[in-house]
């Protein structure tokens, strides 16, 4: 039950902090269980890592955008809350750009001939056998967990005599999928990423991988309908949460204006920015290290919109790697029903950070550049431009995931998801599926509500039945006095 | 025996001046380029005036500048036996406020099948990086 005792400050069962689909998710099934949540959500807008943006009259994701084959979690979601999907398009040629030339190819490996085809499947091979020993979110019980986290992805590719061309498109694959450089992330965390997604071909297949469907209204618009379903009496935005106290038996959460009383607290957050809410009493040195050590990514995307989807008429998919930059890997994120021409392009890892500190009009132009490389000088000249630099978010600060280096998974992975006296985590780094992805968030989101409602159970059997306005009322009044 | 050229050109505001203060300074070449140690010139740069360079785990080589026209063009020649390898840069106004910037390698001589598959490519697959790199340093600087 909701108490409102005193101007700012509301008692309540449960209080969720961060409005990204993780905590949506949470608080949503928390209601559905009978307790009543309030969530805080420090940015002005819901949907945290998802976010969209209409341009040059085409609706484009300018976070989270695919799905696909076992993503069950984001996928149920979506059909609850009424969100289609559409397969993305992958019909003709792919392209890549490799060594200032212009390729065509089909699949998912780019064509850079047998010898150097044979080497790049030699490495991913190794690299799922490998990923095969980790059990999914449970890096630290990998027989070799201590030797895989002691080395980074780009250090054991080297180890292995990859060639060239394979580390260059691994590299390609690191600066998208994590947002960095193969040497700046640990060898235990992307074999535990791949483990979590099933393997490197759903990983980074489109058809029937990762993605391999988008949303027709946006993957944005999942969060906005959970967050409307909540009602805007329950989601507060633009309330950063500034601290939580979990001294005694009852969380005190504070915001600039508000303040809450609850029985339990889950944060959402993205794992590096935890260390911005203090917590009393500390959680201790390691959950400090976790979040300075666990750093996001570093991923914009490049949106441009033509008034049709020329590269289909070309044969061409849109779909594109290239070692030239700034986009690293191209889609074709047209609407279903092709009235606009929309290419996303994907700047990640070095050539990400290069490129987010450049002024706006010289990132357009550097992304048409790239696009016009591959589909033409057509590319240069779009309806409509558009960029997102998640790093320049304020309440994201990076992306799409953490991305730790070496010697920082043993160490900390453990502390990602354990609750911690009142506080339980959310958010797709705490995911054992599909982590760094919307279904990683929504299932983060489901466990620890899932873990709340069991808490909460047990504890009202503990107290006999003592409601939340009872339970709350010591702490109330300590606050009061 | 032939000639093989390769290219990688950028749109960009910085203006040939900006640009030209990365391409003309030779500390600067270390800063945005790192195949280079780095690199001296023997008096300013001007068509005829020579210069060394270092590469990591290679000895110094010298060069020749062979085509300076300040604000516009800065090509200079490394001379190897039977052969030439040519580091080449333009800058061009491309529309409005735009500009084209290119760098570029020609490798030729007798032998310049060798020297492409040992200099040339490796030379050509780090342009996007550099020049992108020198971009970035030519605006920031006017920032």
């Amino acid at each position: 039950m909701d108490m409102n005792t005193s101007e700012g400050l509301t008692a309540t069962d449960v209080v969720v902090i961060g409005a990204g689909l993780s905590g949506l998710v949470a608080a949503r099934n928390l209601r559905k269980a009978g307790l009543d949540v309030h969530v805080v959500e420090a940015a002005d807008r819901v949907g945290g890592r998802v976010r969209s943006a209409t341009v040059g009259g085409a609706h484009v994701d300018l976070g989270g955008t695919f799905v696909g084959p076992t993503q069950d979690r984001m996928i149920a979601l979506a059909d609850e809350v009424g969100v289609r999907r559409f397969p993305t398009y992958v019909e003709g040629g792919n392209l890549m750009y490799w060594s200032g030339a212009r390729r065509s190819y089909r699949g998912t490996l780019p064509n850079l001939g047998p010898l150097a085809l044979a080497d790049a499947g030699r490495i991913q091979t190794t690299l799922d056998r490998m990923s095969r020993k980790v059990p999914p979110g449970r890096p630290w019980d990998a027989p070799k967990a201590q030797e895989w986290d002691a080395q980074s992805l780009g250090s054991w590719m080297r180890g292995h005599r990859a060639a060239a061309s394979t580390y260059e498109m691994f590299a390609i694959a690191s600066r998208a999928t994590w947002g960095c450089e193969p040497d700046e992330l640990s060898l235990l965390h992307a074999l535990n990423y791949i483990s979590m997604a099933g393997g490197m071909d759903p990983l980074l297949d489109t058809a029937g991988g990762a993605q391999d469907e988008h949303f027709v209204e946006g993957s944005h618009e999942v969060a906005a309908r959970v967050a409307a379903e909540l009602g805007e009496d329950r989601v507060h935005l633009s309330r950063p949460a500034l601290s939580v106290d979990q001294s005694g038996e009852i969380a005190h959460v504070r915001t600039p204006d508000l303040e809450f009383l609850a029985r339990r607290v889950i944060i959402a957050v993205p794992v590096w920015m935890r260390q911005r809410i203090k917590i009393t009493p500390s959680l201790g040195p390691d959950s400090i290290a976790l979040g300075q050590r666990w750093p996001g990514g570093v991923l914009s995307k490049a949106y441009a919109v033509y008034d049709r989807p020329f590269w289909r008429d070309l044969g061409l998919s849109g779909q594109a790697v290239s070692d030239r930059g700034p986009a690293v890997i191209t889609f074709d994120a047209s609407p279903e029903d092709g009235s606009h021409g929309v290419l996303l392009g994907f700047i990640g890892g070095k050539q990400g950070r290069l490129w987010d500190l450049l002024p706006e009009e010289e990132r357009r132009l550097r992304a048409l550049s790239g696009f016009a490389e591959l589909f033409g000088e057509q590319a240069r000249h779009p309806l409509d431009y558009l960029d997102q630099r998640w790093v320049t978010e304020e309440w994201v600060g990076g992306g799409p995931c953490a991305a730790p280096g070496p010697g920082h998974v043993l160490p900390y992975a453990r502390l990602l998801a354990k609750p911690q006296h009142l506080i339980h985590w959310a958010g797709t780094e705490t995911a054992d599926r599909w982590s760094g992805f919307m279904d990683g968030a929504v299932r983060a989101g489901e466990r620890a509500a899932t873990e709340v409602i069991d808490a909460v159970a047990n504890a009202a059997v503990a107290t006999a039945a003592v409601t939340t306005a009872e339970a709350l009322a010591p702490a109330l009044a300590e606050i009061k006095s | 025996m032939g000639t093989w050229v390769h290219e990688h050109t950028e749109i960009t505001t910085a203006t040939p001046a900006q640009v030209w203060s990365r391409w003309a300074v030779a500390p600067t070449w270390a800063v945005d380029d790192p195949s280079v140690e780095w690199a001296l010139f023997d008096g300013e740069p001007a068509n005829g005036t020579t210069g060394k360079m270092k590469s990591p785990g290679s000895p110094a080589q010298k060069f020749t500048f062979t085509c300076v026209e300040p604000l516009h063009r800065f090509d200079f020649e490394f001379t190897l036996p039977l052969g030439t390898l040519a580091i080449t840069h333009l800058v061009e106004e491309r529309g409005k406020d735009n500009y084209a910037v290119t760098h570029g390698v020609r490798v030729a001589g007798p032998l310049s099948g060798i020297y492409t598959a040992l200099v040339g490519r490796r030379i050509a697959a780090g342009f996007p990086e550099v020049v992108n790199t020198v971009l970035n340093a030519a605006l920031a600087k006017a920032a």
